[in-house]
C-alpha cells in the first residue's frame, strides 16, 4: 500500500526530473472516460518513466452542499495507467502534486525560453 | 498500625494535608501547562499547514533555477524554520520526528561558511531534500488534523 510519505517522495522526484529536463511530459485532451456532467478536466499530462505510464491532471468536480446547490472544487489526480488509458493505480492526494503540475505547465509552455528570447538573456 | 493512628494529633493531620495539597498543586500545574500547549498547537494546525504549503510551493518555483534564486531559497527556509520551531512545542510522535529532521537539514543548509567549512551545504540537492521533508511535515499535519476531527 502506497503511503502519503512515499507519494510525497515520488512526486518530488518527478518534479526534480521535470525541472532538470530529464523527464518530459506530453499534454493531451482528456479521454472520454475522465469527464462527465459532474467532472471537468482541461488537459492531461502524460509521461513514461521506468516503464510506467504516469498521468497527471487537475480535476474539477461538483461538490454538493444541498440537493441543487453545488460548488466546483479542484483536486489533483496522479495515476499510473496502461496503454489503453485504464487506471492501474491512483496515488493518495498530497499537496506537492500541485507543485508538480505547476512545474510541468511551466516547462511545457516554455515560459523560460520565451523570457530569454524576449529579453535576449 | 492502629497505634500509629491513635498517636497522631490534629496538627499532624494538617501537615499531611498540606503535603498532599502541595503535590496536587504541582500535578495541576503540569496538567494545565500540557493542556495549554496542546490546545495552542491544535488551534494553529490549519495556519501552520497553509503557511508551510506556501513556503514549499515557493521553494519549488525557486528550484527551477537554484543558483539565481539561492537568496530566496535561504529566506524561505529561514521562515520555515521559525514556523517549525513554533510547531515543535506542541507536536508529538511521527510529526515531532519529521519536524526535528526538517530543522536539522535546514540548519545544515543555513550553516555559515567559515575558513574550515566549504559552501557545498548550500546545494540544490540539500534544498530539494528539505523541500521534500517540508512536504512530509505538511502531510503529517493533514493526518493530525483528520485525527482531531474524529476526536482522537
Amino acid at each position: 500500500m502506497s503511503s502519503q510519505r512515499e507519494t510525497v517522495e515520488i512526486i518530488d522526484k518527478l518534479l526534480e526530473l521535470t525541472q532538470l529536463d530529464e523527464l518530459s511530459w506530453k499534454s493531451i485532451d482528456p479521454p472520454y472516460n475522465l469527464t462527465s456532467a459532474d467532472v471537468r478536466v482541461q488537459l492531461v499530462y502524460m509521461a513514461k518513466y521506468l516503464q510506467k505510464n504516469i498521468r497527471v491532471y487537475e480535476q474539477e468536480y461538483k461538490y454538493f452542499v444541498d440537493e441543487d446547490k453545488f460548488y466546483w472544487q479542484k483536486r489533483m489526480m496522479f495515476e499510473f495507467v496502461d496503454e489503453s488509458d485504464n487506471v492501474l493505480w491512483t496515488f493518495p492526494k498530497t499537496e506537492n502534486a500541485w507543485d508538480l503540475l505547476k512545474a510541468i505547465q511551466y516547462k511545457n509552455s516554455q515560459v523560460s525560453d520565451f523570457y530569454k528570447s524576449m529579453f535576449g538573456k | 498500625m492502629v497505634e500509629f493512628f491513635k498517636s497522631i494529633t490534629l496538627s499532624d493531620y494538617g501537615s499531611y494535608a498540606s503535603i498532599i495539597g502541595f503535590i496536587t498543586a504541582i500535578l495541576t500545574f503540569f496538567l494545565v501547562w500540557g493542556i495549554k500547549k496542546n490546545f495552542l498547537f491544535r488551534s494553529q494546525i490549519d495556519e501552520h499547514r497553509e503557511s508551510l504549503t506556501k513556503i514549499a510551493s515557493e521553494v519549488s518555483g525557486h528550484l527551477e533555477n537554484f543558483s539565481e534564486n539561492l537568496h530566496n531559497v535561504e529566506e524561505s527556509f529561514a521562515i520555515a524554520d521559525v514556523k517549525l520551531r513554533n510547531m515543535q512545542k506542541g507536536a508529538s510522535k511521527d510529526l515531532l520526528t519529521d519536524i526535528k529532521l526538517a530543522r536539522k537539514k535546514i540548519s545544515k543548509f543555513r550553516a555559515k561558511r567559515s575558513i574550515f567549512t566549504s559552501n557545498e551545504n548550500k546545494s540544490d540537492k540539500l534544498a530539494r531534500e528539505i523541500r521534500t521533508q517540508l512536504n512530509i511535515v505538511i502531510e503529517e499535519l493533514t493526518l493530525v488534523r483528520k485525527e482531531l476531527m474524529v476526536g482522537k
